[in-house]
C-alpha cells in the first residue's frame, strides 16, 4: 500500500509540473467565464433569457463531458505510459521497489483523480460564471449540479481506463492519441447508425448525469447502467494491466 | 542461497527474437563485492542486468536478492537496490533535486537531508534546483548514480557507468564507487566493456561472451602468472571462438 500511495503522489507531482496541465486547468476555469459572459450578451441583445444561472453548470458539463476532458485524459495516459516508455522514464519506476500491478493501478487512480478535479475546477468556475446570467438561483439548482458533476465521473472513469489501454498497443503518445479520439469518436457516432447498439458503448453513456436529474429514471436503470460502465471498467482495465505487467523493457 | 550472497543467479537463460539473449548464465555475488560483468557489445549484459533488475523476464532460471526472489517477492528483492540501467535517464521538465525527490518516495526510513547529502556525493549540489534538461551527459550520469543511491541501498546495479564520460568523470564515478564500497560496505554490480576500468574498480569479474558466462574469479587470481586481464580474456574466449568457427 505504501508504494501505492508514493506512486500516486510521483504521478500527480509529474502532472503538475507538466506545463500544459497549467493551460488545461486555466482553460477549464475561462471557458465558462467566457460563455457565460457571451451568453448574457446575446440575452441581453435579443431581449430573451433562454438560460438561467443555475442551468449554465449543466451546459458547460455536457461540454466538458463529451470533449473536453475525454480528449484531455486521452493525452495524460497516452503521457503517462507510451510518453514514459519513449522518454525511457518507466523504467525509473520499474526499478523501485514496487510491483508492475501497482504501477499500473497508481497511473490510472492519479487519471481518475485528474478527472475529479477537473469536474471540481469546472464545476466551480460554472456556478460562478452563472452569476452573470440572469439569477434564478435555488438550493436545490446547485445541489442538482453538484450531483451531476459528481456523477459525470463514472464514465470518466471508464474513459480513463480505456485511455490507459490503448496507450500500452504503442511506443509513441501521438498514435495511441489519434486511435483513442478514433474509436472514442466512432462509438460515440455509432448511435446514429444503429441506435440498437448505443445501450452497449460504455461511451454512450458520458452524459448519464442527465439521468440522475429529475425523477424520470428509474433506481433500477440507474443501477443497471451503473453495473455495465463497472462490467466494461474491470474487463478493460484486466486488459490494459495484463499488457502492462508482460512489457519487456 | 548462502547468507554471504547479496545475489544468486541461477541457469537464466533468455533468446530474444533477433537470437541474442543470454543462455543458462549461473553466478552468486557476494556481499561486499565489486562484482565486474565484462564482455564486448551485445554479449548479453544489460540483458542479463534488466533480468536481474525486473525490466525483463527470464524465459528459464530464477534469481534472488537477498533471498528475495526477484519473480515472485519483487518489492522484497528490490526494497535494498539501486541501479541504473543502460541509459541514465531522468525527468527532463524537473530540476535533479525533483527527481530524486520523486525517488525518495518509495522509501519510508530514509533520514530528511538525504537528497542533499547524495546530490553532494555525486558533486551535484551546486546543480540540484535546475532542470534535467540543461545537465550535461555527465551531469545525468551523476543525477542516475544519485538516484541509485537514495535509498541507501545495500547492493547497487550498473549498466556502464563511465559511458560517455569524460577522463575527470569517470575518476569521479570510480572514486564514489570505491568511497561506498570501502567506508559503506556496499556491494556493486557493474558492467563495462572496458577492461581497464574493471581493473581498477572490481574485485571480482565474470566474462560473458556470446549470451555465456565463460569465466569468473577474483581479479588477483585471473591475474596470476604475470598476465594482463586482456591475455586472459583473449585465452578465455578462445574455445568459444573455435568451436563457433567449427559449426
Amino acid at each position: 500500500m505504501f508504494s501505492l500511495t508514493a506512486n500516486i503522489r510521483n504521478e500527480m507531482h509529474k502532472w503538475w509540473l507538466h506545463r500544459k496541465t497549467k493551460w488545461f486547468l486555466l482553460a477549464i476555469v475561462l471557458l465558462p467565464v467566457g460563455f457565460a459572459w457571451l451568453i448574457a450578451n446575446v440575452q441581453v441583445s435579443m431581449g430573451i433569457s433562454a438560460i438561467i444561472g443555475t442551468d449554465f453548470p449543466l451546459i458547460m458539463l455536457g461540454l466538458l463531458t463529451t470533449i473536453l476532458l475525454p480528449l484531455y485524459l486521452f493525452m495524460t495516459a497516452a503521457d503517462s505510459f507510451s510518453g514514459e516508455s519513449a522518454a525511457r522514464t518507466m523504467k525509473i519506476v520499474l526499478v523501485r521497489p514496487i510491483t508492475r500491478s501497482k504501477i499500473f493501478a497508481s497511473k490510472v487512480i492519479s487519471l481518475i483523480v485528474i478527472a475529479i478535479i477537473t469536474l471540481a475546477g469546472g464545476w466551480l468556475a460554472s456556478l460562478l460564471s452563472g452569476l452573470f446570467l440572469e439569477n434564478s438561483w435555488s438550493l436545490s439548482g446547485i445541489w442538482d449540479g453538484a450531483a451531476a458533476y459528481m456523477v459525470a465521473l463514472v464514465p470518466m472513469a471508464v474513459v480513463a481506463i480505456f485511455a490507459a489501454l490503448v496507450a500500452q498497443w504503442f511506443q509513441s503518445s501521438t498514435t495511441a492519441i489519434i486511435l483513442c479520439i478514433a474509436i472514442y469518436g466512432a462509438l460515440k457516432l455509432l448511435p446514429y447508425l444503429l441506435p440498437q447498439a448505443s445501450v452497449w458503448s460504455p461511451f454512450a453513456y458520458t452524459d448519464w448525469y442527465s439521468m440522475w436529474l429529475g425523477n424520470g429514471v428509474s433506481f433500477m436503470k440507474l443501477f443497471s447502467v451503473f453495473v455495465f460502465l463497472l462490467s466494461c471498467s474491470i474487463i478493460v482495465y484486466m486488459a490494459g494491466l495484463l499488457q502492462f505487467a508482460r512489457r519487456q523493457y | 542461497m548462502t547468507e554471504q550472497a547479496a545475489m544468486t543467479i541461477a541457469h537464466i537463460s533468455k533468446t530474444y527474437k533477433n537470437g541474442r539473449g543470454v543462455r543458462d548464465v549461473s553466478l552468486s555475488v557476494n556481499k561486499g563485492e565489486i562484482f565486474g560483468l565484462f564482455g564486448p557489445n551485445g554479449s548479453g549484459k544489460t540483458t542479463l542486468l534488466k533480468i536481474m533488475t525486473g525490466l525483463c523476464t527470464a524465459d528459464e532460471g530464477a534469481i534472488h536478492i537477498f533471498g528475495h526472489s526477484i519473480s515472485e517477492q519483487f518489492e522484497g528483492a528490490m526494497a535494498k537496490v539501486g541501479c541504473v540501467i543502460e541509459t541514465a535517464d531522468a525527468y527532463e521538465y524537473m530540476s535533479g533535486y525533483a527527481n530524486l525527490k520523486l525517488a525518495s518516495r518509495f522509501y519510508n526510513d530514509l533520514p530528511s537531508g538525504r537528497i542533499e547529502e547524495v546530490l553532494e556525493l555525486v558533486g551535484l549540489k551546486a546543480y540540484g534546483h535546475e532542470k534535467v534538461s540543461g545537465y550535461s551527459l555527465g551531469m545525468k550520469q551523476r543525477l542516475a548514480l544519485a538516484a541509485a543511491l537514495i535509498s541507501n541501498p545495500k547492493l547497487i546495479i550498473l549498466d556502464e557507468p563511465t559511458n560517455g564520460l569524460d577522463i575527470e568523470g569517470i575518476i569521479s564515478v570510480r572514486n564514489v564507487i570505491l568511497h561506498l564500497a570501502e567506508h559503506q560496505g556496499m556491494t556493486f554490480i557493474i558492467s563495462s566493456h572496458m577492461m581497464s576500468e574493471m581493473e581498477l574498480i572490481c574485485t571480482r569479474i565474470g566474462i560473458l561472451f556470446g549470451g555465456q558466462l565463460i569465466g569468473q574469479g577474483e581479479i588477483g587470481e585471473l591475474l596470476e602468472g604475470g598476465q594482463t586481464m586482456e591475455q586472459y580474456y583473449l585465452s578465455a574466449i578462445q574455445p568459444f571462438k573455435e568451436g563457433a568457427a567449427h559449426v
